[in-house]
């Protein structure tokens, strides 16, 4: 009896189960068909796109420049193939970098594409530094760092260039830079700069998600860096001055700090004050970062930079990477729902502000550094200038050339944080309008008469320079659009 | 007859009530996966207003999304559990002032999205909340509350 009874439990179990199995069970997942598998090392983004050609038919398309006109500030790459000289576009410049490669020829970008060709057809003074240069132009560059060691930074630039195999020889940014080959993770392969430099504000890049990282990846070159010299004037290293900083806060502060810490850190000497000085370059991932609103809305670079795009039935991270505005604001019309000419009008108004101030800040720094030159005549001359009143002055004009100098090499003309451009710049007023007081006092009480308004002889430092004589070029200027400056 | 017959025999009986009240004329599980069934309870009016003058999604019933549909067996488990604390909660008066969706709510939606949206999202960042960026999706931003 016991026997049939557990029985008939059984089978009315199994009844039970055999209702209820068959709804339990989902479909299975679906998966993207994989042609073929990318070795490792792999940096031909040909091989890559075999296997995923969306994405690379949209990094192709980064070579194409779009019709000039879409964006004010940032003209170096549009359809018209005009270069424009950065040191036409804010003369004060030419004055400031006087006295290296930045004050001989320096220009607007011309994108991802064409950054290896930009530096061959820039003027040799720019590629002093020697193969350094190349860190963040070329997939290759992990590769030669670690093979090459301690020549890599100072070896001659062609020399290092000469190692690239010849087809890849102008390839950009490619593939292999930002993915990891069997899964298209993001992962860092900038690790001689970047992970020491994330280590030194705490963070580990292996911690980070995945929306981090689409901002991490693109912070292994939008940053600034310093190529600390030896006695001899040669490259013995690559960093980023970010030690004082943390996640979310690297400041401008922070970054002078490191910067005036040690005299390895000064790469040029600056002409017109005779001032050896350190460099500042496009530190568009700790200007962003630092509490910009749309980093904290969770924005990352590539949400941007690389908006979404449907392909067909996919949609994908658009790896054309370019100006939002030149992509006719498609990026910020994901979250903001004005139209674009609404949305464009808001992002000039923004750099024209930026603009206006960053053109009183390399003015203001300018003329103080015309009054350092007049202060070193006048004791060669042999008057004795107020020792206070220099130490205090030459403290000030380096804050401030560091500010503008930052604000300057942005490429977002204050977008990516804009209250903090306004900040840094009016703080770099604020400091060499301070010093350029203290050195009136000075030379006043050294018997020298100054003008009201200190003639910055700009037409000297824009003329002829280097071997492709490069001149002035009027047209180019950008103007202080709220006409401000005209009443200095 | 025996215990177990007669354990069978209320089992089947109350077995056939319950599909006659659940897939008969009374249509009981029908009725509750319908929009309405959910926006009987008033504190939920905002949000059937919201999905009622909804564009794309419009279409689809409160269940499609905020219940799990990768199989009858999870959807059928947690309706049942979500259907409960529904019940519980309103009826005893702690139905908060500004209605969110709990975690728990936000995976079941995601998997929801991902489920009619799959091949579109393969090849992109999956970490995200859909709705951080699309927007008017949610109840919130939706609507006739969009439009006050």
């Amino acid at each position: 009896m016991r026997g049939q009874t557990v029985l008939k439990i059984i089978l009315i179990l199994g009844g039970l189960a055999f209702l209820f199995i068959p709804y339990a069970c989902s479909p299975p997942k679906p998966e993207p068909v994989k042609t073929t598998t990318i070795p490792d090392g792999e940096i031909d983004p040909a091989v890559w796109g075999k296997v995923y050609p969306e994405e690379y038919e949209l990094w192709k398309k980064t070579e194409q420049p779009e019709p000039a006109g879409k964006s004010k500030y940032k003209r170096g790459f549009d359809a018209d193939g005009i270069t424009y000289d950065k040191l036409a576009e804010y003369p004060y410049m030419a004055l400031l970098f006087n006295g290296w490669g930045f004050g001989v020829e320096y220009n607007e970008p011309r994108g991802h594409a064409n950054m290896i060709r930009d530096q061959l057809e820039v003027d040799t003074s720019r590629l002093k530094s020697g193969g350094v240069c190349l860190s963040c132009k070329t997939p290759y560059a992990p590769k030669l760092r670690k093979e090459l060691g301690e020549m890599y930074y100072k070896a001659p630039y062609k020399d290092i260039l000469g190692k690239i195999p010849e087809q890849f020889k102008t390839l950009g940014v490619a593939c292999i830079d930002c993915h990891d080959n069997k899964d298209m993770s993001l992962k860092v392969s900038r690790d001689f700069t970047l992970v020491p430099a994330l280590q030194s504000i705490g963070v580990d890049w292996k911690q980070l998600t995945r929306q981090e990282m689409r901002t991490v990846v693109c912070a292994q070159c939008h940053v600034t860096y310093s190529i600390p010299k030896n006695a001899e004037m040669q490259s013995v290293g690559l960093f980023f001055p970010w030690q004082s900083g943390k996640w979310g806060n690297i400041t401008i502060e922070g970054i002078i700090k490191i910067l005036r810490s040690d005299p390895s850190y000064r790469e040029w000497t600056q002409k017109v004050t005779g001032f050896k000085l350190a460099f500042i370059r496009h530190p568009e991932f700790e200007f962003f970062s630092n509490n910009s609103v749309h980093w904290k809305a969770g924005a990352a670079c590539a949400d941007c930079h690389m908006p979404y795009t449907k392909i067909g039935v996919h949609k994908v991270s658009d790896h054309r990477v370019m100006s939002p505005l030149k992509n006719d604001m498609k990026a910020c019309m994901q979250c903001h729902t004005e139209t674009a000419d609404w949305l464009k009008e808001q992002v000039v108004a923004i750099q024209d502000r930026t603009a206006s101030l960053q053109i009183r800040a390399g003015n203001a720094t300018a003329t103080t550094a015309k009054l350092f030159e007049a202060v070193h005549k006048a004791q060669a001359s042999g008057k004795t200038i107020d020792q206070a009143l220099y130490d205090k002055a030459k403290d000030y004009y380096e804050e401030a050339f560091y500010r503008s100098l930052f604000i300057g090499a942005e490429n977002s003309v204050g977008f990516h944080n804009p209250t903090e451009a306004l900040r840094i710049l009016g703080d770099s007023i604020a400091f060499s309008v301070k010093a350029e007081g203290y050195l009136r006092q000075a030379l006043t009480k050294a018997g020298v008469d100054v003008p009201l308004k200190v003639d910055l002889e700009l037409a000297k430092y824009l003329e002829d320079r280097g071997t492709k004589k490069l001149g002035i070029q009027p047209q180019l200027e950008f103007k202080d659009p709220t006409g401000v400056q005209d009443q200095f | 007859m025996t215990k177990l017959t007669k354990i069978v025999f209320v089992v089947l009986i109350l077995g056939g009530l319950g599909a006659f009240l659940a897939f008969g004329p009374p249509k009981l599980l029908a009725k509750s996966e319908a929009p309405e069934f959910c926006a009987s309870c008033h504190v939920m009016e905002a949000e059937y207003e919201a999905w009622f003058h909804q564009g794309a999604h419009r279409r689809k019933a409160c269940n499609e999304c905020h219940l799990p549909n990768q199989n009858m067996t999870f959807h059928y488990f947690w309706k049942s559990i979500d259907g409960m604390k529904d019940v519980i909660v309103f009826n005893s008066g702690h139905v908060p002032d500004n209605i969110r969706i709990s975690e728990h709510g936000k995976a079941v939606v995601y998997n929801n999205c991902k489920r009619c949206h799959e091949t579109a999202v393969e090849m992109i960042d999956n970490g995200r909340l859909c709705w951080d960026c699309h927007r008017r999706i949610t109840h919130a931003r939706t609507g006739s509350i969009e439009t006050r």
